[in-house]
């Protein structure tokens, strides 16, 4: 698609005017300047008015119609609103008109009554032929779907929000657009609710066991769902306060008065953490100590008595056992037991040593003795060594946590200190004791949320045990409905189809993100000037890297950088769009197509340098390029780096008029300067 | 007897050895908190008079049941040492110092019992309590003759001399 040219009637504050839009390779760029209010979000509305009957006006987004025009017309006559846009798509020229008819209900009526409307497509083929197409939209809807209108033009907060650090669900559904991914999406939701239904099958075929165990997988299902809302909400709130609490510690550190009391913090804070983490170590070193040596002064006497009765054994000849059985022989000649008693042939005692004489001392008894005889007093050190390694631990962890509790002290002193600094900073506007207060709070915040999280996390992990159980006993209780059986087989069939669709999802949604990292990263090499890397990481996020120092760069120290990145991207979606459309691939979802970009204030609060950045961006971005911009953003930089690239500029010259008979009115002036050019 | 690879004992897991090993991750594994278990289970419970000491609780039930497998006890030669000791103490029979299976079921029914107490001292524990255990281990252990140095030197001494032939 390419833009030819823009026709406006009694349209908001244009009364008539019109644009041609800049369509040459080498100067592809149009640049519609102005001040604040004079029609740049009227004319980018004109558009999306035209193609697709949407508007997005703050103010009064129901009246269409020139204020001049509606005072100007007699009541009852109506006053025609128009826009109608050339363009070319395919090589067909195209002429799309919607307009509305407003009719005046009284003297003081300036917003009128829509009495009619149409939209109308006129074509011209290549070879001169003309004809119209019967139903419009459903043509536009085929030349530049409108889903992918809201991705192409955009409004400078748009490039503020994809640079932001949780913009990865804002770049993810850029992703699923370009793609139609939308379409296996809603195909997944609705296979869902297909499973739910096959579910409910399930339950009213299913005995009452059944029933109350489906029932109560639904009840810890829905809990579940909260608590992950819940999580979610918390680990969001607690990502906010950290940045915040960044934003507030980088503000100390660049106020003369707290600077000081901030490094001295930073460094306090550092040691309070290696402190923690010394005391971790030690517990650590405790728990081990307990586990493999804490049985042994409860066991020691066992062993002490058992060596002391082996003695006796070895002291007897009972062992070494080879020895043993002469032994028993002399006791049994001399009729006397070692212990005195007589040893008479037919006695229990006499029976009793006779069978020392075998197999009393079994098989091993020699070794097990020496094994533990050997390892006696090895046990005996470790018993002692258990006492003496957790007296030292816990000497040293009494250490550390006295040092923990003078940082601690330390920390609330720099604190106090700073909440009584309450000279204003010229730059924040704020003094550095409402920035300490401010972190305090959030610091007592940030703490009860990560309770939160952790408190919601403990509850999903038993949610989720508690489930595991439960569709265990489902299943189980399944196999005995012959027509609950049906159900969950098409169920499973259901799940199993939903499987796959939603592999299929992740599956090309990873490969358009590839595809436009890699796009990204080429486009903002060529661009940027320091020794930085955009990438587009496979959790969607936009990131910016110092290829210098190997490092991932904070959001606030890369503000530029990432909106530039932002609009690289939206190129590269432009880019892969193309190449879809060039291609002889299958298309499967997206058939691709050549898009121009139209932006309202891309440059947002950037200094001069990333503006001038951007501006090398921006022709980049697409084969046809609409720039917006007020006329304070466009002087300098901008104007320095597009003028030459600028196929088309235009000011728009705006007119508020005044209480005698004129009205706000903005008129479309273009530039001599491209004029001359041309 | 078995090899010692398939020699192995059902033993009463209690709640406490998820809590020790899993929860509160002082006992690296449910083997040292088992020999631990015993070893307090022989030196401060009375078996004789302990409740279900004549009946196969020891070996648990259901889901309060645990294997313990001699392969992963037998391979700490300190382990070795106070299974043996206690199983022949436990006894009374030169047998148990020889045979593994005697000594994982002595061990199972002083663990049970063991496991119990400790139970009863840190079951309702809500944090970790390792500074608990070291003041249980300080006051509960035997504290009889700790003076056995010479005694138990002289011991090795004979034993090197009569058995080893040093």
């Amino acid at each position: 698609m390419r833009l030819h040219r823009l026709y406006l009637t009694n349209f908001r504050q244009f009364r008539s005017g019109s644009l041609a839009f800049a369509t040459e390779n080498e100067r592809n760029v149009t640049v519609i300047h102005g001040q604040n209010g004079s029609g740049k979000t009227t004319l980018m509305n004109a558009l999306t008015w035209v193609l697709y009957g949407d508007v997005d006006f703050e103010m009064r987004p129901e009246k269409l119609a020139n204020q001049g025009a509606m005072v100007e017309a007699d009541p009852g006559s109506t006053v025609r609103v128009e826009v109608t846009l050339e363009f070319e798509d395919d090589d067909i020229d195209y002429e799309l008109t919607r307009w509305v008819e407003y009719q005046k209900q009284s003297a003081k009526d300036y917003a009128g009554e829509i009495v009619d409307e149409d939209l109308s497509l006129s074509f011209t083929l290549s070879d001169g032929t003309r004809g119209t197409r019967s139903n419009p939209q459903d043509a536009i809807e085929q030349i530049l779907p409108n889903r992918l209108s809201e991705l192409f033009f955009f409004h400078g907060e748009y490039i503020e929000k994809l640079s932001t650090k949780r913009s990865e669900d804002e770049i993810r559904q850029a992703i699923q657009n370009i793609m139609g991914l939308e379409i296996i999406e809603r195909s997944i939701t609705h296979l869902q609710s297909v499973e739910d239904r096959f579910e409910d099958e399930l339950q009213q075929y299913a005995n009452s066991e059944l029933t109350s165990l489906i029932e109560r997988r639904s009840t810890l299902k829905e809990k579940k769902e909260d608590h992950q809302q819940a999580l979610e909400s918390a680990k969001e709130s607690r990502d906010t306060l950290e940045a915040e609490i960044e934003e507030i510690k980088r503000k100390l550190e660049h106020i003369d008065d707290s600077s000081e009391l901030e490094d001295a913090r930073a460094s306090l804070e550092e040691e309070l953490a290696d402190v923690e983490k010394q005391l971790e170590d030690v517990n650590q070193k405790i728990e081990e100590t307990i586990s493999t040596k804490g049985g042994l002064p409860f066991a020691m006497p066992a062993v002490e008595a058992t060596a002391k009765d082996l003695d006796e054994l070895r002291e007897k000849g009972v062992i070494p056992s080879e020895v043993s059985n002469d032994f028993v022989d002399k006791l049994l000649d001399g009729r006397e037991c070692i212990c005195g008693r007589p040893l008479e042939p037919d006695t229990e005692a006499y029976d009793t040593v006779t069978s020392y004489k075998s197999d009393a001392v079994v098989e091993g008894f020699d070794q097990a003795a020496i094994r533990i005889i050997s390892h006696l007093t090895q046990l005996d050190d470790e018993r002692e060594a258990y006492f003496d390694t957790i007296s030292w631990l816990l000497e040293q962890r009494s250490d550390l946590r006295d040092r923990e509790q003078s940082l601690a002290e330390e920390l609330s002193e720099i604190s106090s200190q700073l909440s009584e600094l309450d000279e204003v900073d010229p730059e924040t506007g704020e003094t550095p004791a409402e920035l300490e207060t401010a972190r305090d709070d959030k610091q007592n915040n940030i703490e009860s949320t990560r309770k939160d999280i952790t408190r919601h996390e403990v509850k999903i992990e038993d949610i989720d045990a508690e489930l595991e159980e439960i569709n265990a006993e489902i299943d189980e209780a399944r196999q005995e409905e012959e027509e609950a059986e049906l159900a969950r087989k098409r169920m499973r069939a259901t799940e199993a189809v939903r499987r796959q669709l939603e592999g299929s999802f992740d599956n090309l949604q990873s490969r358009v993100r590839n595809w436009s990292n890699s796009l990204v990263a080429e486009t903002f090499a060529k661009i940027a000037t320091k020794d930085y890397e955009a990438e587009i990481t496979q959790e969607f996020k936009l990131r910016i890297k110092d290829q210098l120092e190997d490092e991932y760069l904070d959001v606030e120290k890369s503000r530029g950088e990432r909106q530039i990145a932002s609009l690289t991207f939206i190129g590269s979606l432009v880019k892969i769009a193309r190449e879809r459309y060039e291609s002889n691939d299958d298309p499967q979802f997206f058939s691709g197509g050549i898009y121009p970009i139209i932006m309202d204030s891309p440059f947002g609060a950037l200094d001069d340098e990333h503006r001038r950045q951007v501006s090398d961006v921006l022709p980049e971005m697409a084969e046809q390029v609409v720039v917006l911009v007020t006329d304070s953003q466009w002087r300098g930089p901008v104007a320095n780096e597009l003028s030459d690239l600028a196929g088309r500029e235009y000011h728009l010259e705006f007119n508020p008029g005044n209480e005698s008979g004129s009205y706000p009115r903005t008129t479309i002036e273009e530039d001599t300067a491209t004029q001359e050019v041309r | 007897m078995m090899s010692g690879s398939t020699i192995r004992q059902y033993y009463h897991r209690s709640p406490i050895y998820d809590k020790m090993v899993d929860e509160w991750e002082i006992f690296e594994t449910y083997v040292d908190f088992f020999v631990f278990a015993a070893s307090v289970g022989y030196a401060t419970v009375d078996m004789t008079t302990a409740a279900g000491y004549d009946s196969t609780d020891y070996a648990g039930n259901g889901d309060d049941q645990g294997e313990m497998l001699w392969m992963h006890l037998s391979d700490k030669q300190t382990y070795r040492a106070v299974a043996a000791s206690i199983a022949y103490q436990h006894t009374g029979d030169p047998k148990a110092l020889v045979d593994p299976d005697v000594q994982l079921e002595v061990l199972a029914r002083y663990a049970k019992a063991g496991a119990e107490r400790l139970e009863t001292e840190f079951g309702d524990s809500a944090s970790n309590p390792r500074d608990g255990l070291i003041s249980f281990i300080e006051n509960e252990h035997p504290q009889g003759e700790e003076a056995q140095d010479d005694i138990l030197s002289g011991i090795v001494e004979s034993f090197d001399k009569s058995m080893i032939g040093e």
